[in-house]
């Protein structure tokens, strides 16, 4: 079962002191795929990514409900290809960069998160 | 994304008295711009996309950007050369070749000035002074290198063994010593055009640290 951690919303000032420091996270990268593949993060040493659009999740999900289809694609699919030993970036074309850890996926879900980044 | 694409960094790299120099970096891009400020004067090299950082800086500093230099005008240096000159009333300068459109070869429609081998740039109580540098594969142009009295400023297309671009792109004189004296590696696609070495002028150059550089490659 997912269950939610600690998470924090990352400011883009943040991300780049963190670039920087060449600190280690992992992406999780919901835009779309060309989005993905014309843009990503990147940084003095190679940021690891993987990139699952937020549709495809809920697509894949198969639930009737938003939320439930995200955590169902989370758990069955997706948990096994995120690092337990490091932060998870998940950022969103909007804007909102979040970090989190493996088992804080939940968070995922809410759909358009709001954004704090500056 | 949205808000890291449209990041952007400043941080001071030299701040004596008489002379300024402030890196903006727009990380997401990788493209770094740099404000030379002496006496209330101020030049900017590579302006970037957008004008806000720097207008902001000026404004806090009490700075007139009496000129606004491009040492490069590809389609990987996104410039604000232009808007930024008209927002300030300085002149925008750009070496000719880099005002030709790569594709259909016409000229640029807007107002700039040349740059010249050799001329010079006064800031305040210094000057900037242009050279030449590699040209590049594929448009056999000349990029112009600026020198202040303890840096070069460079465009995008030098490249050294050892050194990554980001340090070259604003080198203290220890690093240019170094690049001046040895040869320098060339990429084998650049080796069919034209390709210059750039002369380093030697004025009373003077070191002064490790210049902080961009995460990612520079444009």
């Amino acid at each position: 079962m997912v269950e939610r951690l600690k998470e924090e919303v990352w400011t883009a000032g943040d991300l780049l002191a963190r670039l920087e420091r060449r600190e280690r996270f992992f992406v999780l990268d919901v835009r779309n795929r060309d989005e993905f593949e014309k843009f990503r993060l990147e940084g003095r040493r190679p940021v690891q990514a993987v990139n699952i659009p937020y549709f495809e999740m809920l697509e894949l999900g198969g639930k009737d409900e938003m939320l439930g289809s995200v955590v169902a694609y989370v758990e069955r699919d997706l948990a096994d290809q995120l690092h337990a030993d490091l932060p998870i970036l998940s950022v969103c074309a909007k804007g909102t960069l979040r970090s989190s850890s493996r088992r804080g996926c939940a968070a995922w879900a809410t759909p358009v998160p709001t954004s704090r980044v500056g | 994304m949205k808000a890291w694409g449209e990041h952007y960094a400043v941080r001071a790299l030299v701040e004596d008295p008489d002379l300024a120099i402030y890196q903006v970096s727009r990380p997401a891009r990788g493209c770094l711009s740099y404000i030379v400020a002496s006496a209330g004067k101020a030049i900017v090299i590579d302006p970037l996309r957008h004008l806000h950082p720097c207008l902001d800086l000026a404004r806090g500093a009490s700075l007139t950007i009496e000129a606004v230099i491009d040492t490069h005008g590809h389609a990987d240096h996104i410039s604000g050369g232009v808007a930024l000159a008209a927002n300030t009333g300085a002149s925008y300068y750009l070496h000719p070749c880099d005002a030709i459109h790569p594709i259909d070869v016409l000229g640029a429609t807007f107002p700039y000035e040349f740059i010249c081998e050799g001329q010079l740039f006064p800031v305040g109580q210094h000057e900037l002074s242009s050279g030449r540098q590699w040209a590049h594969a594929k448009h056999a142009l000349e990029h112009a290198s600026f020198f202040s009295l303890r840096l070069g400023f460079f465009g995008d297309t030098y490249r050294h063994a050892g050194l990554p671009a980001s340090q070259l792109r604003c080198s203290p004189v220890s690093v240019l010593r170094r690049v001046s004296s040895s040869p320098v590696r060339m990429p084998v696609s650049w080796l069919g055009s034209l390709a210059r070495f750039f002369f380093l002028r030697s004025r009373s150059l003077w070191e002064f640290g490790v210049v902080p550089a961009s995460p990612t490659e520079v444009c």
